[in-house]
């Protein structure tokens, strides 16, 4: 009974604790044997779940004093050892000095992650720390994946990396932890083949321990006999790091949670005590809880970063330190309320500081005094709202050379820009044959306009603006009321319309609109408008106002392929396919203003 | 039931009104349904056409429900849903210019569907009544395969005129052949050289990312490389570098967004090819990913495979980017840019396309991949539906291809204007084809396909077409000469009487010469004129549009309009345009009137240019017209005058003003010669703006007849249907129906039903529609009978019915149902119909278009 609390707490070692496992295991004992003892254990646990638990979530409790205490240790080492440099000469003093050279390394890396970055790096502990699976969560873009990979790739361990972004399916992701751990390469030559076929989780779990093992071979073949050695060789095994990336979006494969439940527990399933287990992902512990029985990882957040990181981090890319800091103390308060994403950020943020530094590309003689910049961020407040709403920034046509004259053709590119923006108000941006544009507005006032109103609408053209004109005439309460209806409608949404009605309003928008039209033939001007005038002129008397034809139609198909009409169903034998208007009031407008259409009419309210 | 019927109801297609019963009288030749395998045909009227014959064709077949016979109330039946309406017209649309044919209605007036044909087949031959409905329908749509090379160059068109020779027909399907290939490659080179500029664009860019991306990353890895040299010695460099580069936390991906500027992406099937070949030379790794690659509900690695398929090349098991880096790590492959292309953003579905972008990127650091999506619509667009994750990730780029418009213009110039390919369409047809592509398409691709019908019809309906293959081998007027001098008699006179020439003859007054030698040498005369006068046409044309360029107007416009008749002509040389003319209608005139506005305009604008810019404008002139050493010679005098003015002392503004007059004066006599002042230079715009139009024998090269490309371009809705169905009898002029309209049992089924239901309202009682069908079909007698033992029926119940009504009856009114079942059936198909819902479920919805 004695021995099998001894095996007890050797196995809890082994799997929830990271420090006591190498004091209870003795090294003289057997692998196979440690082997089986850690299976009984898993077997006992299953049986005794709610006391191991415990056991465990102590554990974690006393875990972080200790890792302060390691941290601490480490740093305060580091300042004698840096300077001395032979590490290898001095076997117990290389590995803290390693240790405090890669936080070090880390830190000016990864700046703002200093905590996080230390507290990794005690949990991995030694090359023969066994680890409990790790959950490594945070937003995006909070240097997850990039600290795990670095501090993996630092300290020269063992490891695979697989994001199951990129292998999107479970074969994928064996495969490919598979090939890193083997070192397998593809090649031409072998076909593009990985090393071995491994569909499901049990072909992964039998040859994943193989492949263990090779790894660690080639790991002492490459990096051979160094002082510690000795050391070593006595020691069980060194952990072999498998990290997996975006696990959350396992999530959504065909039996993905199970898979995830078992990759939690891969260490046992596959009876490797020296696995390392990292999952990284955007969603926290209780996200990806999968089932009662699967084993609870130990989760590591990593925050947000504040401004002032924020700060540091875009500050480290950047050639002009001393301007761009005092272009972020002007913007970046602004920015990182609506995001914090160093990425997102960085991208937006550059087309500014492109504004930001003109006047001193010009040769303007601005100081790096506070007048100066006071000067500078006059120049740049128009554009921050704009760019604060931009997700998608699209550079102009042409392409920049690099240096001085390339920034100039940027500037000269912009400055197009804008005139095209301004150009923009009024066009469309992209060609619509007539037919398609009248379409667009039947169905949007179709969508806008509830099907009961239609008949007071288009069942006189004289009805509809009559009618508007004495609505109008009501009292400032009703307008305000008729307002607030508006709003609500348009945050409601378009609504659906058959086919038949859109096309019945087509009709009559067309023929009415097409009736008003000849009396504007009387500006005769030499200019797009009389252009414009003339075409409706002969639109007029053109094939618009004939019947239906199946060219209409056509365009009908046209308008749902490109999205600008939505199609609730796509099965042609369906009954009643019911279409939506996808379009915002501001390209109706625009399309409205192109055919000269007085779209407000139609609508109700406005 | 008598034999006679059931042997009717056995060959009557199902889905067909107007091919219907036989033994009814009514005799309706089943157009080109050479493939009917039972059917008889009582009356074979093949009308000429040059379709391929309908043995190429293919089915599919649709079966119809044979269950239905014997329930009551059939239509509550689970059937297939309705066609919804736009099945049908899209089907209908186009049906003469693409490939795809669906019968459902032979129009025995129409002259352009002689390939719609119905196949009806029966399975079994049982005289059971139930099998009776156990038919199939085949839809048939185009031939798969071209004819063969040699098939063509023997093939003819079909004769025009009675007594017409063979080789005629052959000799025209020749120079149609010839014709038409020479406009499509010009169309096709000029649409490419359109694209041409964007495509270098983006090819710099590329090549441009690719060097950035280098520099960045040694800029970037710079501060790390004294830490970097230690951990590399500490960890002996043993692991391969991730997908995560050092310092590179910006996993951007390379994208440009190539603007189409149109929305229908029919002409841009070839702009994608284009490119992709393009880059190739430029070695570019390239894959294109089509919409049909990001379907709806489809994994990622539906679009991986595609793209593993055509970079690697080899047939991979998994769908694995690491495959895609591998190969890119081979030697052969590596250091040239990766470019994936995908056509119409808009088509794809944007979550699997946001996740292809997010993984792409991810892999951006190890394979320099660059994305190049064609969007249909605008940017704004775009942002609304790839979420912001993907957004953020795209390192976009702006290339705009030409508009449709600015394309047209292009095609139009190359192919109608500066070149003579012996074909030109009159000004009536050009406009019209100009409004359809305004109004309705704004594709290339069609007006192209229209440029096609006109040409086809043209050389279908002209007997001397023939001669424009001559005029365009012919290097000098001799030569056409004695080409012309081996025509039979008749063609020539056929030519001297043509109404163009008849004109110039009466007006010129001219007496007619006997004599073979002295027509076939006019003939060559005049059409050696029509070549010519093109070239001075074109020129002059040309010249205009730059002016027209300063005033803001559109080529298409000016082309229309300096094709019109009227504008050239002064008063006293035709007060009659061409006979298309008269039957003009208003738009026509409208538009008529405002091209003679339109030159005044011009005329005005040039008064009010300024120097340079007059200048400017004649160097361009005397570019243009550097082939006619006379206009050559005249621009070049005004172009001295006003240089010599304004080198001869600094210019004043009285100076300015003078040469301006004496410019202004001197050019529009030049170009511009309007009927308003002859007295002006008259010779210039006679002579030059001529279009081919006002020439004699411009028949044999000109088109213009608007009504047959209407016919041939315009398809009809599903009104059509709705029409024939109603005007069956005039459609099918049998004998037994009466022309005047009134129902009776003789009609087809499904047209009277179909007029049955328009005495109901939107929604049909399908019982009293029953009832009403009844009635009429059934001799009056036996339907009293009926109704009388249906009302007898009432009081007794189900049960009762059965067995009071005799045998006789029974069977009756069970054929009559099935009859009724697969009329409304049709009906449904045809998409006029649909079927009773849950909600009430004794009606039916009569769908009305229009």
């Amino acid at each position: 009974m004695s021995s099998l609390f001894v095996e007890l707490e050797s196995g809890l070692g082994s799997s929830g604790v990271l420090t006591r496992s190498r004091a209870t295991v003795s090294p003289k004992k057997p692998l196979d044997a440690i082997i089986s003892d850690l299976s009984d254990v898993a077997a006992l646990r299953r049986r005794t779940t709610s006391p191991c638990r415990e056991v465990v979530a102590a554990a974690e409790m006393r875990s972080p004093p200790f890792l302060g205490r390691s941290v601490k240790r480490t740093l305060g080492r580091e300042e004698g050892n840096i300077a001395t440099g032979g590490e290898r000469q001095c076997p117990p003093s290389s590995r803290w000095n390693s240790q405090a050279r890669i936080l070090k390394y880390m830190t000016e890396l990864f700046p703002g992650r200093t905590s996080e970055i230390g507290e990794l790096l005690s949990i991995l502990g030694e090359a023969c720390d066994c680890i409990p699976p790790l959950l490594l969560y945070g937003a995006a873009a909070t240097g997850k994946t990039s600290i795990v990979c670095e501090i993996v790739r630092v300290l020269g361990r063992p490891h695979a990396y697989a994001s199951c972004r990129t292998c999107h399916n479970p074969r994928l992701l064996f495969e490919s932890i598979l090939n890193q751990l083997v070192g397998h390469i593809r090649s031409a030559a072998n076909n593009y083949a990985s090393v071995r076929r491994c569909e499901r989780l049990p072909d992964f779990i039998e040859h994943l321990p193989g492949a263990c093992a090779e790894a660690m071979s080639c790991q002492k073949s490459i990096a051979p006999v160094s002082a510690p050695d000795k050391l070593q060789a006595e020691k069980p095994k060194e952990m072999v790091y498998l990290v997996i990336d975006n696990v959350e979006l396992m999530r959504d494969w065909s039996g993905g949670m199970m898979l995830l439940a078992a990759l939690f527990k891969l260490s046992e399933l596959t009876r490797l005590p020296y696995l390392g287990l990292l999952f990284i992902s955007r969603v926290g512990p209780d996200g990806i809880q999968a089932c009662v029985t699967s084993r609870e990882p130990l989760p590591l957040y990593f925050r947000d970063y504040n401004d002032s990181e924020l700060a540091q981090i875009l500050l480290l890319q950047q050639p002009n330190a001393e301007l761009y800091a005092s272009f972020l103390s002007a913007v970046l308060k602004t920015f990182s309320r609506a995001c914090r994403r160093v990425t997102e950020l960085s991208r937006s943020l550059e087309p500014l500081f492109q504004i930001y530094c003109e006047p001193i590309l010009r040769g303007a003689a601005v100081g790096p005094d506070d007048q100066g910049k006071r000067q500078r961020y006059g120049l740049l407040q128009p554009h921050i709202r704009p760019a604060l709403s931009q997700t998608l920034i699209i550079g102009g046509s042409t392409p920049d050379e690099q240096g001085s004259a390339g920034r100039r053709g940027r500037r000269k590119g912009h400055t197009k820009k804008t005139q095209f923006g301004g150009r923009d108000a009024n066009e469309l941006g992209f060609e619509l044959p007539m037919s398609s544009k009248y379409l667009l507005l039947a169905a949007y006032i179709a969508s806008r306009n509830a099907p009961t109103l239609d008949a007071s609408l288009f069942d006189s053209g004289e009805g509809a603006r009559s009618g508007g004109r004495r609505k109008r005439k009501s009292g400032a309460l009703a307008v305000e009321k008729k307002e607030a209806e508006a709003q609500k409608r348009q945050l409601r949404g378009p609504g659906s319309f058959p086919l038949e009605r859109m096309l019945a309003i087509f009709r009559c928008i067309v023929v009415e609109h097409d009736d008003r039209h000849p009396n504007s033939l009387s500006h005769l001007l030499p200019s797009e408008t009389s252009q414009q005038t003339e075409e409706a002129a002969a639109a007029a008397g053109g094939d618009l106002t004939e019947e239906l034809t199946a060219d209409v139609l056509m365009q009908v198909t046209t308008l749902v392929s490109v999205n600008l009409l939505y199609k609730n169903s796509t099965n042609p034998l369906e009954r009643l396919t019911r279409y939506c208007c996808n379009i915002d009031s501001e390209l109706i407008q625009k399309i409205a203003r192109s055919v000269n259409f007085p779209l407000s009419k139609y609508l109700l309210g406005g | 039931m008598n034999p006679t019927q059931r042997n009717s109801r056995r060959v009557s297609p199902p889905l067909l009104p107007v091919a219907g019963d036989k033994t009814k009288g009514c005799n309706i030749a089943n157009k080109q349904t050479g493939t009917t395998p039972r059917a008889p045909n009582p009356n074979p009227n093949p009308n000429p056409s040059f379709f391929p014959p309908t043995s190429e064709i293919r089915g599919v077949v649709l079966r119809l429900g044979a269950s239905l016979c014997g329930s009551p109330y059939p239509l509550s039946a689970p059937l297939p849903a309705p066609l919804p309406c736009l099945l049908l017209s899209f089907f209908f649309c186009r049906l003469y210019l693409s490939s795809v044919f669906f019968c459902l209605f032979v129009s025995s007036s129409s002259r352009k569907m002689p390939a719609f044909a119905v196949v009806a087949e029966e399975e079994h031959e049982e005289n059971d009544a139930t099998d009776l409905l156990h038919q199939s329908c085949f839809v048939l749509h185009g031939g798969g395969t071209a004819p063969k090379e040699e098939e063509v160059q023997q093939a003819s068109l079909p004769m025009i005129l009675e007594d017409e020779l063979q080789c005629c027909g052959m000799w025209r399907m020749q120079a149609f052949n010839i014709v038409w290939g020479r406009l499509e490659t010009l169309a096709q080179a000029t649409l490419e050289e359109q694209n041409e500029e964007s495509y270098k664009e983006i090819v710099r860019w590329v090549c441009n990312r690719q060097f950035c991306d280098a520099q960045q990353q040694l800029y970037r890895s710079a501060g790390f490389t004294a830490i970097h040299a230690i951990q590399q010695q500490e960890s002996g460099g043993i692991f391969k570098k991730g997908p995560h580069m050092v310092g590179s936390f910006e996993k951007q991906l390379h994208t440009g967004f190539l603007f189409l500027g149109g929305v229908d992406l029919s002409d841009h099937e070839n702009t994608f090819k284009g490119l992709a070949t393009y880059l190739r030379e430029h070695k570019c790794h390239v894959a294109r990913l089509l919409p049909c690659d990001l379907p709806v509900r489809c994994h990622i690695g539906v679009p991986l495979s595609s793209l593993l398929r055509q970079f690697v090349q080899v047939n991979v098991e998994t769908t694995d980017m690491e495959i895609l880096a591998a190969w890119y790590a081979e030697p052969s492959n590596s250091g040239h840019p990766v470019v994936i292309t995908i056509e119409n953003v808009e088509r794809c579905n944007s979550a699997i396309l946001a996740e292809l972008i997010v993984l792409l990127s991810e892999w951006s650091a190890e394979i320099p991949i660059v994305l190049v999506m064609g969007v249909a619509t605008t940017a704004d667009f775009l942002q609304g539906c790839l979420p912001s994750h993907a957004l953020a990730r795209l390192n976009a780029q702006r290339f705009d291809l030409k508009t449709p418009l600015e394309r047209l213009e292009a095609v139009v110039k190359a192919v109608l204007v500066e070149s003579f390919s012996a074909f030109e369409i009159g000004h009536g047809v050009a406009q019209f084809i100009t409004h359809f592509f305004l109004r309705h398409d704004l594709t290339i691709s069609s007006f192209i396909r229209s440029l096609k019908v006109v040409c086809m019809e043209h050389f279908c309906n002209e007997p001397l077409s023939f001669l424009s293959e001559q005029l365009l081998k012919c290097r000098s007027q001799v030569e056409l000469e004695n080409q012309c001098a081996t025509l039979p008699t008749d063609l020539l006179q056929l030519a001297e009487g043509l109404p163009s020439v008849k004109r110039h003859f009466s007006r010129s007054g001219a007496e007619e010469e006997d004599g073979n030698v002295c027509i076939s040498k006019h003939v060559a005369a005049r059409l050696w004129t029509l070549r010519e006068q093109k070239q001075l046409w074109s020129m002059a044309l040309l010249c205009v549009y730059e002016v027209g360029r300063h005033a803001g107007l559109r080529f298409l416009d000016l082309f229309c309009e300096a094709l019109h008749t009227t504008l050239s002509s002064s008063s006293e040389i035709e007060k009659v345009p061409a006979e298309s003319f008269l039957s003009s209608n208003l738009p026509q005139r409208m538009t008529s009137c405002g091209s003679s506005r339109g030159w005044q305009e011009l005329k005005l604008k040039i008064r009010e240019m300024s120097v340079p810019i007059l200048r400017s404008l004649l160097e361009e002139w005397k570019k243009i017209t550097s082939n006619s050493t006379k206009l050559h010679s005249e621009i070049s005098a005004v172009y001295n005058k006003i240089m010599g003015e304004e080198k001869l002392e600094h210019p004043t503004q009285s100076h300015m003003a003078t040469s301006r007059v004496g410019a202004t004066q001197a050019l529009p006599t030049v170009v511009l010669q309007t009927p308003d002042q002859p007295e002006n230079g008259s010779h210039l715009g006679q002579q030059y703006l001529v279009p081919c139009q006002a020439l004699p024998l411009h028949e044999i090269i000109c088109f213009k007849d608007v009504t047959l490309l209407k016919q041939a371009i315009t398809a009809d809705t599903r009104q059509k249907v709705e029409l024939d169905m109603l005007g069956s009898q005039l459609n099918l002029q049998c004998e037994c129906c009466s022309p005047d309209g009134a129902l009776s049992g003789s009609m087809h089924d499904t047209c009277l039903v179909y007029h049955l239901s328009q005495e109901h309202g939107e929604l049909i009682n399908v019982h009293d529609w029953y009832q009403s069908f009844t009635a009429i079909c059934c001799p009056p007698k036996a339907s009293s009978d009926k109704q009388m033992s249906k009302r007898k029926d009432r009081r007794k119940g189900k049960r009762g019915r059965v067995e009071a009504e005799s045998p006789t009856v029974l069977v009756d009114s069970t054929t009559l149902q099935a009859r009724f079942t697969r009329a409304t059936m049709e009906l449904q198909l045809v998409g006029l119909l649909r079927m009773p819902k849950k909600g009430c479920p004794d009606f039916a919805q009569r769908v009305v278009l229009g």
